[in-house]
């Protein structure tokens, strides 16, 4: 699940950042799990795709953090419910079963928000296009569909194209399905 | 030169080489001794090699001046390499790709699905060059050398290398996408070895098309166009 992504963990907790490791590592199949004490020995750049960090050491040390480019999560010692700071949370004293199931949850809520950049980057309207260019529909129904005009949707198939490097009509449809954004029953 | 010195350098000829009938076990021979033994005219041989062997090599004044009912000898061996042999080989490939895993991975039945109709586009592009276009070319050839005095006007009415031009659309976009899903986009369970197989094959293919392509584009048309106007002027 985590395969060739890279994972970061801050604490000055050792056994803590051991213990992540581990079960990142055994559950998640996380080959490449980074630990450090501090947030300020580290070489952030935008290859890392998780941050696991206490709340304190993000807020002293915030302006460290924004060039980075993963999702952080912050290390919590108590249930957060609803999670009111918007951040995703773990909370480290939790049951292995209750920590496992935590980190499910922040993975799979991260596919979601990475969904527009899952597709070749493209844009959620790029996304909507192509949906309907996949099932066969012409340009003018599109453009009805989606309210807008005809040369907007022309401009989104031509960047869908670029983006996915796919050419043809059946190929759009091909990609669509092979992802999931169709399914084979809406072709023809 | 030595033919076999020839395939070594560009493993890729052995397919035009075989278009020309010629076929492996060349010993020492050397170029000129190989087309020689199989009638062929070795500059029309070297031509058509080159073209496809050196990037942006392209005699058009030469290949020009060879008849046009050689060229198109080699274009129609080149369409049965195509939907005699490559094509079924990745035909095969992809039976053997879906032979082995279709039942785990759903995409594998769409990728069989998407190459089965990029051969029928492919085949009905061929079948509609061999039965419209070049009957029309050796039509006019025919003409232009009194071997027939039919009325020379009517043929021209009917077809010209201005709707073929127009009907040359191109067959290579759904190639190009077959090759991109497979690279970027294919997922699940799959054997990589006959993957890697048909994604060679494919791109193998590709080259050869775009070949064929350049001479249909850069000799066939230009000299059937000329072919036209010297008949027209006949005519008039």
């Amino acid at each position: 699940m985590l395969t060739g992504k890279c994972v970061l963990v801050i604490s000055p907790n050792r056994l803590l950042c051991l213990g992540l490791k581990s079960i990142l590592a055994e559950y998640f199949s996380a080959d490449e799990v980074v630990i450090a004490g501090k947030a300020s020995g580290v070489e952030f750049d935008h290859s890392v795709d998780y941050i696991f960090v206490h709340p304190d050491a993000f807020v002293l040390e915030q302006e460290r953090f924004h060039g980075a480019g993963g999702s952080i999560v912050f290390l919590v010692d108590r249930d957060t419910p609803g999670q009111p700071s918007g951040r995703a949370t773990l909370n480290v004293t939790s049951t292995e079963s209750g920590i496992i199931e935590q980190l499910q949850q922040v993975f799979a809520l991260d596919t979601t928000h990475k969904s527009l950049s899952r597709y070749a980057g493209l844009s959620a309207r790029e996304i909507d296009v192509l949906k309907l260019v996949a099932r066969g529909m012409p340009n003018k129904h599109i453009a009805d569909r989606l309210s807008i005009s005809m040369h907007t949707v022309i401009s989104h198939r031509k960047n869908i194209t670029r983006k996915l490097g796919i050419k043809t009509i059946s190929g759009l449809t091909m990609y669509a399905v092979l992802n999931g954004l169709i399914s084979s029953k809406d072709i023809r | 030169m030595k033919m076999a010195e020839l395939i070594h350098s560009n493993y890729l000829l052995i397919p035009v080489v075989n278009r020309f009938g010629i076929r492996l076990g060349f010993g020492e021979k050397t170029v000129r001794r190989v087309c020689k033994e199989y009638r062929i005219d070795p500059e029309f041989f070297l031509a058509i090699v080159n073209t496809f062997s050196i990037e942006g090599y392209f005699p058009q004044k030469t290949l020009q001046t060879f008849n046009v009912l050689v060229i198109l000898k080699y274009l129609r061996k080149t369409h049965s390499y195509y939907m005699e042999t490559q094509i079924p080989i990745i035909e095969n490939l992809i039976d053997a790709l879906l032979k082995a895993y279709a039942k785990r991975n759903r995409n594998l039945i769409h990728v069989k699905r998407f190459f089965d109709e990029y051969k029928k586009e492919l085949f009905a592009h061929l079948k509609r060059e061999e039965i419209t276009t070049f009957p029309y070319i050796e039509d006019v050839y025919r003409r232009l050398n009194h071997r027939q005095s039919r009325p020379k006007a009517r043929v021209l009415r009917s077809y010209s290398m201005k709707v073929y031009e127009k009907e040359h659309d191109n067959v290579d976009d759904k190639l190009y996408d077959l090759k991109n899903i497979l690279i970027k986009y294919i997922s699940g369970e799959f054997d990589e070895a006959i993957c890697n197989a048909i994604i060679f094959e494919l791109f193998r293919l590709e080259r050869d098309i775009e070949d064929h392509t350049r001479i249909e584009e850069n000799i066939l048309r230009p000299l059937v166009t000329e072919m036209e106007k010297a008949l027209q002027s006949e005519a008039a």
